[in-house]
């Protein structure tokens, strides 16, 4: 394993407001589940420009958060296509700026933003409520999402290793895998 | 099984979302506009019965953007419910650290949201007017000098807090940890730094805005003006001051009307429901409520940087006395009612907090590691307020016999904006929409008018994609939709 590779989990969300707080659960389990490698765990309760300070420095990136869409159901895990969440970064948000913003940014100030980025989402039904417990369905969803944060991790790392070259540098290379729901 | 993948594009419909409605009369005209927020739901449910001292960190948790003031509001309330009084070096400390957030907060506020708008164009594609426009405009120079001094203020707040957010120093009578002599090196050489770096902000404001008559015309502009009451807090020489002092009131013409501390905000300030928003609308109790509309009969008010101006008779620090000066120069006196001038009176504030932290670092008493009174009573009532950097923020508590959490009030910088939000759209939008004919460019024009109190929907939540979405929509005086826009 090159030493000087950076993984970096990151969960999202405010533990306080019931399901807001799940992306922080499933880094919370996966922690333990990756205990032993090269790989840091983080929970921030941050968005905006706010996510740029965490997440330099690192090569790999895999965010957790929640989502509140019509096209996820709560409890469902999804990967959110961050070329689609560039393509909206340049609309104008009410308050700080939009993670594909503040990756792009990143990169167009020359900062050390991560080269490969997976981001994680999972459906929630009650973000407007304040509770420490998330609903069922989308609590039931944090062993999965910690299960495919594992994997996806560990899927990264093998491939920085079979190639024993310095981190591939184009985001979309690494093989899909694909990961099991159960 | 295949994992889902989820595509995000303008249209994709996310809940949780700030509304600006506005309706338009049978000419096509402006009749009315109205500003919504969601709600959050059960929060005093949430405290009752924890115990008084939990509430500093729990509050910070409460908002994403300003956990900091969240958190120092809460230890001062703390402070009172204990009666205990936290040594000189810690309320120094405290001062420091909260002035980082000040820095913190307003630099990326001007540089991701208020500046794109005149770098870039107040009517330009919204795909060029933002950061990344800015950074292409000013150069990336400028840019990684943002980042870098944020970075600065965060590490200033790290330091002193605890942690880089959410931070867990302050307790009641003071603060856990005393700054080492190491750490103060530290942020006196970043202090530094951080007051050349608003200087500059300064000057660049001066060159993109103020040099342009066409801009300043747009800030002096009646369509972004409403004449109201404003309130921010000052210190004993009647300065701005963010962390501690008299919370002071002044009416439309400067007049003062009222200054107050702790619980008597309750004879000052009232909160009135309205049926068709979750968030309170505060007005000024002596005064009355009279509706959303100006003037020295109505009981609107205005928090906010340059709420804050407008009531403090100068700043504490030697370069931003001299900016505030120029201020009221150039915009005609006090006080100013021009909305858009938050943007310069936030850079002004900037400085101060810069000069301030500076101050601060270089004071003797600052590494002094007596920095905690011990309570030595039962917390039984208490007030906590500061100048959060949208504008005042009040957090009230009481306990029962226990000193567990029986009531909970807070009223938030951008509810005490409420009135006034809705007011200043309202006016935007009939400045600016004739016939019933409205484009993109109008439309972010009108958002101008509500972007300058920077107002924080970031209370609710942080759900991706990272943002609170925010729709416009535009009915007809049938109330048919005739528009509807997604940011």
């Amino acid at each position: 394993m090159p030493e000087e590779v950076r993984v970096l989990v990151l969960g999202l969300g405010n533990p306080i407001l019931t399901d807001d707080g799940v992306g922080i659960y499933v880094a919370r389990k996966a922690r333990s589940l990756l205990a032993g490698r090269p790989v840091e765990i983080v929970e921030a309760s941050v968005g905006g420009l706010g996510v740029l300070d965490l997440i330099q420095g690192y090569d790999a990136l895999v965010v957790v958060d929640s989502m509140l869409s019509e096209k996820l159901q709560p409890g469902e895990i999804a990967e959110l296509d961050l070329d689609s969440l560039m393509k909206t970064q340049r609309l104008g948000p009410v308050h700080g700026v939009n993670f594909a913003t503040v990756l792009a940014l990143g990169r167009d100030l020359g900062l050390p933003v991560p080269e490969h980025v997976e981001i994680y989402v999972i459906g929630v039904r009650d973000v407007e409520s304040f509770g420490e417990q998330c609903t069922p369905e989308v609590a039931a969803a944090v062993h999965r999402g910690a299960h495919l944060v594992k994997e996806r991790v560990i899927a990264y790392l093998d491939h920085v290793e079979r190639k024993k070259t310095p981190p591939y540098r184009r985001h979309g290379q690494l093989p899909k895998s694909e990961p099991s729901q159960a | 099984m295949a994992l889902k993948r989820v595509t995000i594009d303008p249209i994709t419909r996310l809940e949780g979302h700030g509304k600006i409605e506005i309706f338009l009369n049978e000419d096509g005209n402006v009749e009315n506009a109205y500003f919504q927020v969601p709600e959050l739901r059960g929060f005093e449910k949430f405290c009752q019965g924890r115990p008084a001292e939990e509430m500093p960190r729990i509050t910070p948790r409460i908002c994403g953007v300003c956990p900091e003031a969240h958190h120092m509001a809460s230890t001062k309330a703390l402070d009172q419910m204990y009666g205990v009084e936290p040594p000189r070096a810690a309320q120094k400390l405290r001062e420091l650290f909260y002035c980082a957030h000040m820095i913190h907060s307003h630099i990326a506020h001007f540089y991701a949201l208020a500046a794109p708008d005149f770098v870039v164009g107040p009517s330009a594609d919204p795909k060029v007017r933002n950061i990344l426009g800015l950074v292409e405009k000013v150069g990336v120079e400028t840019g990684q000098e943002v980042i870098k001094h944020r970075a600065y203020a965060q590490r200033i707040q790290a330091m002193i807090g605890g942690k880089a957010t959410h931070p867990v120093c302050g307790l009641p009578g003071g603060l856990s940890k005393a700054l080492k002599e190491e750490e103060r090196e530290e942020v006196e050489k970043m202090a530094r730094s951080c007051v050349s770096f608003a200087r500059k902000s300064l000057k660049i404001f001066n060159e993109v805005v103020l040099e342009k008559k066409e801009y300043v015309d747009l800030v002096r502009s009646d369509f972004y003006a409403v004449s109201t009451y404003y309130m921010g807090m000052v210190d004993e020489q009647d300065r701005v001051n963010f962390y501690d002092g008299d919370v002071k009131v002044v009416d439309p013409q400067g007049k003062e009307v009222a200054r107050f501390r702790g619980l008597d905000y309750l004879e000052h300030i009232g909160e009135r429901v309205e049926p068709w928003t979750y968030l309170k609308v505060p007005f000024l109790k002596k005064i009355g409520w009279k509706g959303f509309v100006d003037g020295p009969g109505s009981g609107v008010y205005r928090v906010a940087p340059l709420a804050r101006l407008n009531v403090a008779s100068g700043m504490a620090t030697p370069l931003a006395q001299q900016e505030y000066e120029r201020f009221f120069e150039v915009l005609g006196g006090k006080p100013v009612h021009a909305t858009l001038a938050n943007h310069w009176a936030r850079l002004v504030e900037l400085l101060y907090a810069a000069e301030r932290v500076l101050e601060l670092s270089r004071d003797e008493e600052i590494t002094d590691p007596k920095i905690r009174n011990l309570p030595t009573k039962k917390p039984v009532e208490g007030v906590g307020i500061v100048e959060a950097p949208r504008g005042t923020l009040f957090h009230h508590y009481r306990a029962d016999v226990d000193g567990m959490i029986q009531s909970v009030n807070l009223i938030v910088a951008t509810g005490n904006n409420h009135a006034a939000i809705c007011m200043s759209i309202k006016k935007a939008a009939q400045g600016l929409i004739r016939n019933g004919e409205v484009d993109d460019g109008l439309l972010n024009m009108i958002e101008m008018a509500f972007r300058a109190y920077d107002p924080c929907l970031g209370c609710a939540t942080h759900s991706l994609p990272g943002q609170m979405p925010m729709e416009v929509k535009i009915y007809d005086h049938r109330g048919e939709k005739l528009r509807c826009l997604k940011r």
